[in-house]
C-alpha cells in the first residue's frame, strides 16, 4: 500500500527524542553569550570596509563604547565615544586571518551555511546575480549577506556581509575573495547585491 | 485547564525536541529549548482552553526559543547533520533521504513542511503558531514541497 507524504514524513522524523531527563531546578538565566569575544589581530589586506553612523552605546570609563560582531567573527564594529568632548571614533576590524567562509563546496556544489543554514545556492548565483540572505540577531541588528560567482568555477565564489542597526542605520560591511576597482567598486554581483538591498556604499 | 509539568514533558517533550531541530539542526541546542519551553510553562500561571490550545502554546514558546538560538552567534555543541543522523534508527532509506532533504531547505521552509506534515496542523494553525500571515504559509509549503519533489522525485507524492 502507497504511502501518503504524511505518513512518510512522520516515520522518518518519529526517530528524533529529546533527552529523557528535564530537571525543573535549571536556572532559567544562565548565561549564553551572544557575541563570543576572542582576540585576533587586525588585519585588512584584500578587504573592503565602508562605514556609516549609528548610536546604541554602553559606558566604560568614561567612554561610551558600541561593539558589534559580525557572523562567524569576521567582522568587529567598535564605536567609541568620549563623554567629555564628545568626539565620537569608528573602527572595523576584519579578520582577515581568520575569516569563516560563509560557504562550503561539497560535491562541487556551493552551500550557503551561514546562521545554521545549509542551502544549495549553485544554481542562484552567478557573475551578475548575487544569492542575498538577512536575518536579525538577538539585539535586533540585521544581517544582510550576498554571495556571487566572480568567474566560472565553483572556487570563484565571493561574499559580503553587510550590518544595519535595530534604527534602520547601516552601521558597515565588509566582503571577501572579490576584487575592487581603484574606486572601491566591486564586480558586478556585488554591486547589484548593494544596490539590491540598499547599501549605499 | 493545566496539567503538572512532569506530565507535559512526558506529553510533549518529543514533539517540542522535533519542532526545535527542524530550526536548530542540533539535538544539544533542541534539548536546550525544551529544557528553556517547559521552565517557562512551569513558571507561567497561564490556563489553557484544551490540550490543543497547550500544545500549540508549547510549540510556539519552543519555534520562538529555536529562533533565537540560531541568531545567537554563540552556538555550542555543534554535531554535524550526518554524525547526528549516524546515531537514529531509520526504518528505510527513504525515511534517512526524507529527513536530509528536509533539513537541507531553508529554515522558513523546514518549520512550515513540519507543522504541516508531522504535526497535521492547517494553513491556519500554522499561521498562528508563527504569526505569519496564511499566504505567506502558503507560499513557504508550495516552495518547499516543489524543493522536496525536485529532491526526492518518486519518492514524494505530488499535490499532497
Amino acid at each position: 500500500m502507497k504511502m501518503s507524504n504524511k505518513e512518510k514524513y512522520q516515520a522518518a522524523f518519529s526517530v528524533l527524542h529529546a533527552s529523557a531527563v528535564h530537571s525543573m531546578q535549571k536556572q532559567q538565566t544562565e548565561n549564553r553569550p551572544v557575541f563570543m569575544v576572542r582576540r585576533f589581530a587586525a588585519v585588512c589586506a584584500g578587504v573592503i570596509i565602508m562605514l556609516v553612523g549609528g548610536y546604541g552605546v554602553y559606558a566604560l570609563g568614561g567612554q561610551a563604547v558600541r561593539e558589534v560582531w559580525g557572523w562567524g567573527n569576521n567582522m568587529r564594529y567598535t564605536e567609541t565615544t568620549d563623554s567629555e568632548t564628545g568626539e565620537t571614533e569608528k573602527q572595523v576590524k576584519v579578520m582577515t586571518e581568520s575569516l569563516t567562509d560563509p560557504v562550503e563546496i561539497r560535491d562541487n556544489r556551493l552551500y550557503f551555511i551561514v546562521n545554521g543554514e545549509d542551502i544549495d545556492i549553485t544554481g542562484l548565483i552567478s557573475e551578475t546575480q548575487a544569492y542575498e540572505y538577512e536575518y536579525t540577531d538577538e539585539e535586533g541588528y540585521v544581517h544582510y549577506w550576498l554571495v556571487g560567482k566572480n568567474g566560472p568555477e565553483t572556487t570563484h565564489y565571493g561574499y559580503g556581509e553587510y550590518i544595519k542597526d535595530a534604527d534602520g542605520k547601516w552601521i558597515g560591511g565588509y566582503s571577501a575573495r572579490t576584487n575592487l576597482d581603484e574606486n572601491g567598486k566591486g564586480t558586478e554581483w556585488l554591486e547589484a547585491g548593494k544596490e539590491q538591498i540598499g547599501f549605499p556604499g | 485547564m493545566r496539567i503538572n509539568t512532569e506530565t507535559a514533558a512526558e506529553k510533549y517533550r518529543d514533539r517540542l525536541f522535533a519542532a526545535a531541530f527542524h530550526i536548530c539542526r542540533n539535538a544539544a541546542d533542541a534539548d536546550d529549548v525544551v529544557q528553556e519551553t517547559l521552565l517557562r510553562y512551569h513558571k507561567t500561571d497561564m490556563e489553557y482552553e484544551n490540550e490543543e490550545h497547550l500544545k500549540a502554546w508549547l510549540l510556539r514558546v519552543a519555534i520562538n526559543q529555536a529562533k533565537n538560538v540560531n541568531r545567537s552567534f554563540f552556538r555550542h555543541r555543534i554535531v554535524p547533520l550526518e554524525d547526528y543522523m549516524e546515531t537514529l534508527s531509520f526504518e528505510s532509506p527513504e525515511s534517512e533521504n526524507l529527513f536530509l532533504e528536509v533539513m537541507r531547505l531553508p529554515e522558513k521552509y523546514r518549520i512550515v513542511i513540519h507543522l504541516y506534515y508531522y504535526e497535521e496542523y492547517s494553513v491556519r494553525e500554522i499561521s498562528q503558531i508563527l504569526g505569519i500571515t496564511d499566504s505567506n504559509t502558503k507560499v513557504r509549503l508550495s516552495r518547499g514541497r516543489a524543493m522536496l519533489k525536485e529532491k526526492l522525485q518518486e519518492e514524494w507524492n505530488e499535490n499532497e
